[in-house]
């Protein structure tokens, strides 16, 4: 047989390469002269983009890949270290499931049993195209049919939103912090992500596993506070890293971390145990001091020993304690514990009230408020034009919560109740920024509500299960490949400002949202993207502008070489607090809550779902250390450390239902059920089911993380925003771990 | 023993065929996007180090990067982007025809096969049992009888 190029031919339709120059040619068009590489492997300085602490870190790069990545020695907030996330970074930037070009989909049925017929497109089609389609959506419908799934962030992408009207931006803060920051703005008077454990004598954790989950800075402040000498008490439904290191664990009934705390209180005024000074000088407690003590007195520690099953001489104790160490802090944390119930506002209320009373905030042992460098954002480079006033029904109803409106982000838990049956048909065109439907309650509920969006545009770095329902799919650039300024505002005693540099080209046609934020701009609102000599905003020079006004360099590529600019300075303590109040105090009795129709001191109120006859278990969930929330299980590595979930029961429980390790259950609530074997643990109690975050992504195509395990959100009942109304959860706790379950053997 | 007349032109013709979706054929750019490049996971991905050999991950960028670049090197030449992948199967492919015309000597030939060409018959063969359309199956037949036959 003679294989000749004749069939060649027919089968590429490639005319043009004839003859014996074909290679030639093709060399030409695909390779050219050596020289373009960098081949000299090199160390090239960044900050991780996990998450937001922005630990310092060094790339090897070579050939223009990343090799491996590592902490930066030096560096105040890794100490030299990354977190196994961050240690694993080369991994995501190089998953060979990457989103590489723009698609778009030629077969207009959704869902996860149809082939999209993806078909490649450039930019220009793919960002003319969504254009075309919002102004489409906004013509026919107005802007309150755009729903954006998306933090606010960066500032470009912000300013397009803002430009366009857009009312219905969504993201995730409502199942993270959004308690602490709508409680934290009227009793404090701002967000503070520092906790200065390291200087602590007495740390009291709800819930919060920090060793395991929380950043590095926070795990070494830990253990240097227990070095110390300082005492540790963890409350938590299940025994975790935190419980280990602790020096002592309270194996609290879930969702009832309120009780003990609002105990605590009543103990702190009963015996007047409070730190005098800086209660009188700096909070509004003698304004209010016969309301606050008349509302904590129902509250006795014997009250909330029936609740919680904590004792109430432990309760007492613990307050004593907490008040005679002469610096305690009691920090709160995003979703392990803050969003997590119907009384999670409540609760952080209570939290911050520990902490106006212990005297810390904003003291050395204390929560304190992150010392900035101003770096101007796009805004203040380029002021816009004034944005249009935002009109439009807020399809998750954040309208009918004042204090949630007033921080405008949307809420995650009532968006598919919202879609499906406040406002059906509302929505026509989505655009999600790097979400996934596991992030939500009863996610089988927001995949509905997608499939009724005419038009949806899907931006990430993998093909998560959201892309099955886009039309669009845009490849997004990571951390390592994207540059920018980092302001630290954890553990941020002196403002510390950070290099993100791109250690490597970006690979195919991955862009940053800010691409995407400026050509969609130049298209749909071509006012607020000029700069004012009439020329486009430029990144790099916004970039370099940004850096010159902070006085961090002359330009981003000085800061760069910089890393990281840091100004030590004392630690001053803040005397004035803005709050609200009209003396700058902080305030233990928010007026402005009451005035809002919810509680000016924290009441107690229990978590929606309690166990019952049909559902007599607590469902409890947690994100593995070794994971970010449900977007690394991809990564080979952690993949490989953590590939699945399953039902950790204790052995009593497993016992009495005949189950034994590793054998299928069926767990179920009155929303949904998973199938998942069962692991047998003493960490968790007898009443609860404790299942990880984060797995159970149904793409099939996503090589490492897809079919494996179980969606946690399946079990967990979304919301009605009646239902937060009615139950008092004026700060929109997402209640992502409010739910009760039933678990049975599978043959 | 099967005959190949011009193997280089053939290999880089194929080569071609991997890095290129043809043009005015819809159902072939679909399916040339659904084996090599699908957002939801491509059926058949071209990258050599998405293969690993040795039992480690499937990566982009891995080892098989960094010896293709170093080949081309050698040789005077470096892919056109840096956007693509060195180790990506159509621009080996091309690059063994370059040095089968270049007239390499056996062992420069041998080596290199023996680092970036071997592991295409893995890729052959899953893109035979992938492909959906005439012009794919097609592709990967030819390249598999290519590969046998030189």
């Amino acid at each position: 047989m003679t294989l000749s190029r004749r069939g060649l031919l027919r089968l590429s339709g490639a005319a043009g390469a004839l003859g014996a120059s074909g290679s030639a040619l093709a060399l030409e068009e695909f390779f050219r002269p050596a020289g373009g590489f960098s081949a000299q492997a090199t160390k090239v300085a960044t900050c991780c983009g996990i998450c937001s602490p922005a630990c310092g870190l060094q790339a090897t790069v070579e050939n223009g890949a990343v090799r491996f990545v590592e902490g930066l020695p030096g560096d105040a907030h890794g100490e030299g270290h990354l977190c196994g996330k961050g240690a694993a970074g080369a991994q995501f930037l190089y998953d060979p499931d990457r989103l590489k070009y723009p698609m778009k989909r030629t077969n207009p049925n959704k869902g996860f049993d149809q082939d999209p017929g993806w078909v490649r497109i450039s930019w220009q089609e793919a960002l003319d195209t969504i254009a075309a389609k919002m102004q489409g959506a906004i013509d026919q419908h107005g802007t309150e049919s755009l729903l954006f799934v998306t933090l606010p962030a960066p500032d470009l992408w912000a300013r397009f939103m803002n430009a366009m009207g857009v009312v219905n931006r969504i993201d995730h803060i409502d199942v993270c912090f959004q308690t602490d920051r709508i409680v934290q703005r009227y009793t404090t008077g701002g967000k503070t992500w520092c906790n200065d454990f390291e200087n602590s004598k007495y740390i009291l954790l709800f819930g919060w596993d920090l060793v395991a989950k929380a950043k590095i800075v926070y795990a070494n402040g830990i253990v240097k506070a227990r070095s110390n000498g300082a005492k540790v008490v963890h409350f938590s439904p299940s025994y975790t890293a935190t419980s280990r290191m602790a020096s002592e664990w309270h194996n609290i009934n879930p969702g009832t971390d309120l009780a003990v705390a609002l105990a605590m209180i009543h103990v702190i005024l009963r015996e007047n145990l409070y730190n005098k000074e800086f209660v009188d000088s700096y909070t509004n407690f003698s304004a209010y001091e016969s309301q606050i003590r008349t509302h904590f007195q129902e509250y006795t520690p014997q009250w909330a020993e029936e609740i919680s099953a904590v004792p109430a001489a432990a309760i007492e104790r613990i307050a004593r304690e907490l008040m005679a160490s002469g610096g305690g802090i009691v920090p709160a944390h995003k979703k392990t514990l803050c969003a997590n119930y119907m009384n999670a506002t409540q609760l952080v209320h209570a939290i911050s009230i520990l902490n106006l009373l212990a005297g810390t905030v904003d003291r050395p042992g204390g929560r304190y408020f992150p010392r900035t460098i101003n770096v101007p954002g796009v805004d203040g480079v380029y002021p816009p034009p004034a944005y249009p006033a935002k009109r439009g029904r807020r399809v998750d109803g954040r309208d009918k919560l004042p204090l949630v409106q007033e921080t405008d982000t949307g809420l995650f838990s009532t968006l598919a109740d919202g879609m499906l049956n406040k406002f059906p048909g509302m929505i026509k065109f989505a655009f999600w920024n790097a979400y996934t439907i596991l992030a939500f309650p009863n996610p089988r509920k927001m995949e509905q509500a997608m499939a009724g969006v005419d038009f949806s545009v899907v931006m990430d770095f993998i093909p998560t299960d959201t892309v099955s329902m886009a039309d669009i799919v845009l490849p997004s650039a990571m951390y390592l490949e994207t540059s920018d300024v980092v302001v630290r505002d954890y553990n941020a005693k002196y403002p510390q400002a950070v290099a993100r540099a791109a250690v490597a080209p970006p690979i195919f046609e991955t862009r940053s949202a800010g691409y995407v934020a400026i050509e969609l701009g130049k298209r749909l609102c071509p006012d607020y993207f000029k700069t004012p000599d009439g020329s486009w905003i430029n990144p790099n020079v916004l970039l370099d502008e940004k850096v010159k006004r902070a006085g961090l360099g002359a330009d981003f590529a000085e800061f760069r070489q910089k890393g990281i600019v840091e100004r030590p300075a004392p630690f001053v303590p803040r005397t004035s607090f803005a709050t609200g109040d009209a003396n700058n105090k902080c305030q233990l009795y928010v007026p402005q809550f009451a005035a809002r129709g919810a509680d000016a001191l924290p009441k107690w109120r229990p978590k929606r779902e309690m166990p019952n006859a049909e559902f007599p278990l607590y469902f409890l969930t947690f994100i593995p250390g070794i994971h970010k929330r449900n977007t690394t299980q991809n990564n080979r590595l952690l993949n490989e450390i953590m590939p699945t979930n399953a039902a950790i029961l204790n052995p009593a429980l497993a016992a009495k239902l005949g189950i034994g390790e590793g054998q299928m259950v069926r767990v179920r609530s009155r929303v949904g059920q998973i199938e998942l074997p069962a692991h047998l643990s003493q960490t968790v109690r007898p009443d609860a089911v404790l299942v990880a975050h984060g797995f159970g992504h149904r793409s099939r195509y996503l090589g490492a993380a897809g079919s494996k395990g179980v969606r946690d959100g399946d079990i967990v009942p979304d919301a009605s925003i009646d239902d937060f109304v009615a139950a008092g959860n004026y700060g929109g706790a997402s209640c992502i771990m409010d739910a009760v379950c039933a678990v049975e053997k599978l043959r | 023993m099967t005959h190949v007349e011009e193997p280089a032109g053939l290999l880089a013709e194929l080569g071609r065929a991997l890095l290129r979706p043809p043009d005015g054929n819809p159902d072939e750019e679909r399916e040339y996007v659904r084996l090599f490049l699908s957002p939801q996971g491509a059926a058949c991905p071209p990258w050599q180090s998405v293969w690993p050999q040795d039992g480690g991950d499937p990566r982009l960028m891995g080892e098989a990067h960094h010896s293709a670049l170093e080949w081309y090197r050698r040789f005077g030449f470096e892919p056109a982007t840096e956007q693509e992948p060195a180790d990506h199967a159509g621009l080996l492919l091309i690059f063994y025809a370059h040095l089968l015309e270049a007239a390499s000597d056996d062992e420069v030939l041998t080596a290199y096969a023996g680092s970036h060409i071997a592991w295409l018959h893995h890729f052959s063969t899953k893109l035979e049992a992938e492909a959906r359309t005439p012009r794919y199956r097609q592709l990967a037949v030819r390249l598999k009888e290519i590969l046998t036959a030189i």
